[in-house]
């Protein structure tokens, strides 16, 4: 089962563990075209020797990225896929008649088995939405034309801003500048563990999800781990004992808790 | 020839008549279901009907939102409810899952498809995928710029709707959940708790910290806009009050129209601009149209949002010969009070509240000081149903 785990790389010199721990799949975030993760520039990324090695763009892009990530994209040599968040990205690969492996990472949509099968009819996989519940999961992953991928370990990504956030609070105030944070609301007592690079901010729950209940289904496309903002001895933990780890900074996420939405009938 | 329209919110029937008769030229509303202001009072199908009738003989156009992120259950009743609107009459629907997108086009439906800015559509690359799906219309993100909106427009042609005046989310639309963690609350349906405008404790500083982001005010860039190839001037606020819909569309009308006839003067301009900030009691600013915002476009501590009292009535009735006006009552005033009338066909025009007020039964009173409370008194400048009274704020030769 540890093949079918995509993880995401913030520092190449961690992917010798992954791999010793069965990871055979790496994601890599490439420099401006993600927010919320430490990225590497192309160059970089090309140069790490692994196979099944996924490029992340998960920004919200304009149509200077466009034009940009259109002039690249052919040197984009030794790549399986990309891992993308911009429709625009689909649109162009599939324009210039790419061959990438396409898989659609958009965060918080990727709800129900009629928008999931609109795209696994147009890519090869989609990530499914982080505030999903265990049944509906299950639901949508048998009823779909494809294997779907699924969030199996990290902090769940909960907001994503164009705003420098904490530029800005940093600037307001003269605090000096951190581009990570931990916010707690001071109502509800909820945090939020906050990441700012040039191209925005990123909030992500403050509890690392852990769907390990989840990992046990062969249809699977892909289980995904971010250990972005986690310590690298967390994750080996994790991968060496992904059906039985517990950690009290752990949650199931939405799992088990259906939202609301409508407080009350009209 | 180009659609150009000013688009306003409508929360129920009667903002939705303010909002034709203030001079918008369309009006969205949400449904019971679907929409993203699940808390809001919303329409159900029989008042959709209503407000189509009368949208249209007043020659304005109605889309509705059906803009939720859906989940399985939420599927329940949704092409029944695509082919209602369609069979009554409403000319778009506003969407942001590709669901909806999908269903709309196999069911061969004749309004129009408006791809929702929940869609986040910044370049042209993604508009082009919109409208190869048959989208008549694009609401482009919040944080579109300048040179995205004209070039969007260059390559696709589509129509494009940017939104001009309202609140702001701190993320970029779509991209939130914070209310499903901090309340439980599914901000993609419709349940946003705009937890980005509460007040955090930060780890590593005493001081607070806050995102929330002024409002958005395009008033100065109407002209560019027009240039950039907008077609649809998007006002937020479908939970907003009478009052603040009028004043809005009443200003935004008179800007797009003089810089369409090429009369309009930067004094007129910087007079609205404070009607406008003055109306929504928060800052309005520019937002992503030229830069990125920095901290001058965010507040950073919390804010106590008292309503402004402004707002003195609406007029019922006006009797030309007697030119006794009925007002309905909305926030305190007494003889003497210097206020301004506004209406569907008026520039503010200054008054001031006569010694003689009288209430429904015809009896002297001191003080109009009864919410929704009739009051009767004379008036020398024409007026007609529906035109506000509020207290008077700015003279335009202030601003020359």
């Amino acid at each position: 089962m540890k093949s079918k785990i995509l993880i995401y790389v913030s520092n190449p010199e961690y992917i010798g563990d992954y791999k010793a721990l069965g990871v055979s799949a790496f994601l890599f975030a490439l420099e401006d075209y993600c927010v919320g993760y430490e990225t590497l520039p192309i160059e970089e990324i090309k140069k790490i020797d692994v196979s099944n090695k996924y490029i992340l763009l998960n920004r919200i892009l304009d149509c200077n990225d466009i034009d940009y990530l259109e002039e690249i994209i052919s040197s984009f040599e030794g790549i399986k896929g990309l891992v993308f968040e911009d429709v625009g990205v689909y649109q162009m690969v599939k324009e210039k008649n790419l061959s990438f492996e396409l898989i659609l990472f958009q965060n918080h949509f990727a709800t129900n088995i009629n928008s999931v099968s609109f795209w696994l009819n147009r890519v090869d996989s989609i990530l499914l939405g982080n505030e999903l519940t265990l049944e509906e999961i299950e639901s949508i992953s048998r009823s779909v034309p494809k294997k779907v991928c699924l969030h199996l370990f990290g902090y769940n990504q909960v907001m994503y801003s164009k705003r420098r956030l904490l530029t800005n609070w940093s600037e307001e105030f003269s605090i000096p500048y951190e581009s990570q944070n931990l916010l707690e609301d001071r109502a509800t007592h909820v945090r939020f563990r906050v990441y700012e690079n040039k191209h925005g901010t990123v909030m992500y729950s403050d509890k690392i999800y852990n769907g390990n209940v989840l990992f046990n289904n062969k249809s699977i496309y892909y289980y995904y781990v971010n250990p972005m903002l986690i310590e690298h001895e967390t994750i080996k933990d994790f991968l060496r004992n992904i059906k039985n780890y517990e950690n009290e900074n752990c949650d199931t996420g939405f799992l088990y808790k259906e939202t609301i939405y409508k407080l009350k009938e009209r | 020839m180009e659609r150009i329209e000013l688009l306003a919110p409508s929360g129920d029937l009667e903002r939705l008549k303010i909002a034709c008769l203030y001079g918008a030229d369309a009006i969205y509303i949400g449904g019971e279901n679907y929409s993203l202001r699940a808390n809001a009072l919303n329409f159900n199908l029989e008042e959709i009907k209503e407000a189509v009738h009368f949208a249209h003989q007043k020659g304005k156009r109605v889309y509705v939102t059906v803009n939720i992120v859906f989940h399985n259950k939420d599927m329940l009743g949704l092409k029944e409810y695509l082919i209602s609107l369609d069979e009554i009459g409403v000319d778009g629907i506003i969407v942001s899952d590709v669901v909806v997108m999908e269903l709309w086009k196999n069911l061969q439906l004749n309004m129009e498809l408006h791809v929702s800015t929940q869609a986040s559509s910044l370049n042209h690359k993604v508009v082009e995928f919109y409208k190869s799906l048959g989208a008549k219309r694009v609401v482009l993100a919040r944080e579109a710029s300048k040179e995205d909106i004209l070039r969007i427009k260059k390559e696709t042609g589509i129509e494009i709707e940017c939104f001009v005046h309202g609140a702001m989310c701190t993320s970029i639309s779509g991209r939130c959940v914070l209310s499903n963690y901090a309340t439980n609350r599914d901000s993609n349906r419709g349940g946003c708790a705009q937890v980005c405008r509460f007040v955090f404790n930060a780890s590593n500083s005493d001081q607070l910290f806050s995102m929330t982001p002024k409002d958005l005010n395009m008033i100065a860039n109407i002209k560019e806009m027009l240039v950039c190839g907008v077609n649809s001037f998007k006002v937020e606020g479908r939970m907003r009050s009478v009052y603040y819909i009028a004043t809005i569309i009443h200003t935004y009308r008179r800007l797009i129209d003089k810089v369409r006839n090429n009369t309009l003067e930067e004094a007129y301009t910087n007079y609205s601009l404070a009607i406008l900030n003055r109306c929504a009691n928060r800052d309005s600013v520019e937002q992503f149209f030229h830069k990125t915002p920095g901290k001058e476009e965010q507040y950073f501590l919390g804010r106590d949002e008292v309503s402004n009292k402004d707002f003195l009535g609406i007029v019922k009735s006006y009797k030309k010969e007697t030119q006794e006006v009925t007002l309905e009552q909305r926030n305190y005033f007494k003889p003497g009070d210097i206020v301004e009338f506004f209406g569907p066909n008026k520039e503010a025009i200054a008054f001031t509240i006569p010694k003689e007020l009288y209430n429904e039964k015809k009896e002297r009173i001191e003080v109009a000081n009864h919410p929704k409370m009739l009051v009767k008194f004379n008036c020398s400048i024409p007026l007609e149903e529906f035109d506000m009274m509020r207290i008077k704020m700015f003279d335009i030769s202030e601003f020359l």
